[in-house]
């Protein structure tokens, strides 16, 4: 593997160019006078031939690339983008150049431009690792009729999403999910490539398959469909119920319920700015009312952990594919319900804190901290193995979990394309870590390596 | 409280848009008849995201009424959002899984817009150079290429006013704002221009020497949109001068003015408008999800070809709405109507 720089050859003539690469002599020693290219979803027969006028290089670090040049044909073919540099493989009949992956961005702003790609530019702070060509897209992106991308691409020369008429990439990295469904199974059966995060599974999916789990259903808290019969079968078994939405996030929709010692029920609504109570007989008419039994809702026990100042915590856990295609666990932070609160989403005016320093908070000396990361890390490995063996590509997970007064491991939900805000003010080498991991893996499943943190060589795990 | 189910929605600005919400609802009384579609109009202030109930003006033939209707499949946004609130409940409405919105937003970032379209092939045809306005930019501008350039702010709620600044001699340039000049000089230069824009962010772009129609710049407004069979076309192509000049002049046919100057070309520039607005919205197609109208703005060059100088969506001036053909405003009233039936008709077919 070596790393290239892609240029235009400007001497060849401009239209119907042969399918050329020009090479240092020493690079074509190595390769094949006639050898297919494969770059993106781009597959084309092509020539090599020297150049005198190329400079050796071996192309062994990052910064100093080896030159490549390309007929204007074959680089207008392959829209390749010249502000990149490249990893390069061959074998005896062929080139890769790579990796090209995209990330499938969804309806956060009505259109993108750089300005609106902080989390993406972060994570192109590992791009010296890996390099190629990354590309922002949506679903409206993409021409079908000339099989290409009017997206964005990281320009690694001035650090900016730039506009581009781009290629096809690889691998996709969905960041977003937008509301046509049949997008990604229309991708999946037109594209070669190969998407993570392709499904969303909602709460009260993720409910069934955990249950179907001999390991990990005893962490699960009692959970069901809302119905007026099933929260009345919960509120008598239960003081505290929590009603949520099955496919949103952040807090959004959340109702909690306590039953009173007067038999009225007390209303924490997200909806309303203060609490209010109700009698057990306008429970059916307060459901309706909220439209809670027309949307797809969940009911759960709500979990007593023991609080911090009065204030319930919960424990998000980060697990994500590593470069070497296992499942790492890459962060674990507490979140901390603002003053007054029920619902822990930093969204939601909850902060981000350190498990040993909640641990310490909640339980004292009661609870060894390091058996608690191991006790979260096995049971999240669990969980990731579990939805692995769905047969649905996933690369990146948000978990919740809780503990309760007895030290009980509770398992609250999962998220698919979880955010990790909390971390940015916890601790930025995780937040980094957290960013740059897909990329590595991206890069990975490509089929493309990595540059060691000494800039030495280049790894790769295929 | 009686909820009524409704086809398709449409959104209008109770105040800006008054003077025409009564010949839209009438207009779309006889297209609700003929289609056997029941429409309703609403403002975004009488839309309950939470519960997804609108209280609007329902109209089935006939039929017109003020009542509650559910949430539509599809819905054609006809007005420009100014509060935060309104801002709020279009993002949400536009994210909503079971909800199409169409040009749920009529402005657009202009140096976005523009960066977008440096992209498209043949744009330096009609594109001139531009970059979002700060010091360096303007010194880089004005040091070392251009003797004219042009200022636009990067996105108003209002018509766009154009500043031109032009060297004099050395070391003087004239700032002019509409048919008002000032000289200043090179020093004082960019303190005067950021007084004057007042914290907001403007576009810096080349000037040119351009077509004079009266005291400013000849422009022409390219009214595009998406109709029956989901493809852009070009409605009609107005003369105006606005966006350079202090007094709004505004011709239904931009014929009319070429006539007297250019008669021989006058094919050329109307074809050209069209061809590259065109290219224009279906490239933006591609950036920009579920557009449905847009309106393009140029000026001449002494040569008369055009250039970009404003993109924007479904028409908000109400003095250039009103001014209109009557015939072209049903046209766009139609093609609004028509565009969300073939949506509607599309997801039918996919089930």
């Amino acid at each position: 593997m070596i790393w290239i720089k892609a240029q235009i050859e400007d001497t060849s003539p401009l239209e119907h160019s042969p399918n050329i690469i020009y090479v240092s002599e020493s690079l074509a020693d190595k390769l094949k006078t006639q050898t297919k290219l494969f770059f993106g979803q781009a597959e084309i027969t092509i020539s090599v031939q020297v150049s005198p006028a190329i400079p050796e290089c071996m192309g062994t670090q990052f910064h100093d690339p080896a030159p490549i040049r390309f007929s204007p044909n074959l680089f207008k073919q392959l829209l390749i983008q010249e502000s990149a540099v490249y990893q390069m493989h061959y074998t005896e009949t062929t080139i890769n150049i790579g990796p090209v992956i995209g990330f499938l961005l969804g309806d956060q702003h009505y259109y993108y431009h750089h300005r609106r790609l902080k989390e993406l530019t972060y994570a192109m702070g590992v791009y010296e690792k890996v390099g190629g060509l990354f590309i922002a897209f949506r679903q409206c992106s993409i021409s079908w009729q000339e099989m290409c991308i009017y997206g964005l691409y990281f320009n690694y020369g001035i650090q900016r999403w730039q506009y581009g008429k781009l290629p096809l990439p690889s691998v996709v990295y969905r960041r977003g999910f937008i509301s046509n469904k049949n997008f990604v199974n229309k991708c999946n059966d037109l594209l070669n490539w190969k998407i993570f995060n392709e499904v969303r599974f909602d709460k009260w999916q993720f409910y069934n398959q955990l249950k179907e789990n001999n390991i990990l259903n005893q962490y699960l808290p009692e959970t069901e469909l809302l119905t007026v019969d099933n929260l009345s079968k919960f509120l008598n078994k239960y003081s505290k119920v929590i009603l949520k939405p099955t496919k949103l996030s952040r807090g959004r929709g959340i109702s909690i319920l306590t039953s009173g010692c007067d038999g009225n029920l007390e209303v924490h609504d997200y909806r309303r700015f203060a609490d209010f109570k109700i009698t057990t007989s306008q429970l059916a008419d307060y459901l309706h009312e909220g439209k809670y039994l027309q949307s797809a809702y969940i009911i759960q026990r709500f979990l007593d952990v023991p609080r911090i100042n009065g204030c319930p915590w919960d424990i998000r856990v980060v697990m994500q594919k590593n470069r070497w295609k296992q499942w790492v666990c890459n962060g674990i932070e507490c979140r901390l319900a603002g003053a007054g609160k029920l619902i822990t989403n930093i969204s939601s005016g909850g902060r981000a804190l350190e498990l040993n320093e909640v641990l310490q908070l909640a339980f004292g000396t009661e609870i060894d901290p390091i058996q608690v990361g191991k006790d979260i890390g096995s049971i999240s490995m669990e969980f990731c193995k579990m939805m692995d063996r769905t047969g649905f590509r996933f690369a990146e997970f948000g978990l919740d979990l809780a503990i309760d007064q007895k030290m009980h491991y509770w398992f609250i939900e999962a998220n698919v394309r979880p955010t990790f805000n909390g971390f940015k003010t916890l601790d930025d080498r995780i937040y980094r870590q957290i960013c740059y991991e897909p990329i590595l893996y991206s890069a990975s499943i490509a089929g493309f390596g990595w540059e060691d943190n000494d800039g030495t060589s280049i790894q790769h795990h295929s | 409280m009686q909820i009524e189910t409704v086809n398709l929605g449409f959104i209008y600005d109770a105040k800006k848009q008054q003077h025409v919400i009564k010949r839209m609802v009438d207009h779309f009384r006889h297209l609700s008849k003929e289609y056997k579609i029941r429409l309703v109009f609403f403002t975004l202030e009488n839309l309950d995201i939470e519960e997804q109930i609108i209280n609007g003006t329902t109209i089935t033939g006939n039929d017109i009424r003020q009542e509650h209707a559910s949430l539509p499949p599809l819905i054609y946004n006809f007005a420009m959002h100014y509060t935060i609130n309104q801002i709020e409940i279009m993002r949400n409405l536009r994210k909503m899984n079971n909800v199409t919105v169409i040009n749920p937003i009529n402005r657009f970032i202009q140096d976005i817009i523009f960066e977008m379209l440096t992209t498209l092939t043949g744009s330096q045809q009609f594109l001139l150079p531009s970059a979002t306005f700060n010091e360096s930019t303007l010194t880089e501008y004005l040091n070392n290429k251009y003797h004219t350039l042009f200022l636009l702010p990067e996105k108003t709620f209002h018509p766009p006013k154009a500043v031109v600044i032009k060297r004099f001699r050395k070391n003087h340039y004239m700032i002019c704002f509409g048919q008002n000049g000032k000289m200043c000089g090179k020093d004082d230069l960019l303190d005067y221009i950021k007084k004057m824009m007042n914290n907001k962010k403007y576009i810096l772009m080349k000037g040119i020497k351009y077509f004079h129609w009266g005291e400013g710049p000849l422009e022409a407004r390219v009214y595009l949109q998406k109709g029956a069979g989901g493809e852009w076309s070009n409605i009609t192509i107005s003369a105006k001068s606005c966006i350079f000049s202090k007094d709004i002049f505004y011709d239904t046919k931009i014929n009319n003015i070429l006539n007297g100057f250019i008669t021989n070309e006058i094919k050329n520039i109307e074809q050209t408008l069209a061809d590259v607005s065109l290219r224009i919205c279906r490239f933006l197609d591609f950036h920009i999800p579920f557009l449905g109208s847009c309106t393009i703005d140029y000026i001449f060059d002494e040569d008369h070809c055009p250039h970009l100088v404003y993109v924007g969506g479904f028409e908000q001036n109400q003095y250039l709405y009103l001014s209109m053909d009557p015939a072209v405003q049903y046209k766009l009233l139609n093609n609004a109507f028509h565009y969300l039936l073939f949506l509607a008709n599309y997801s039918n077919e996919k089930g």
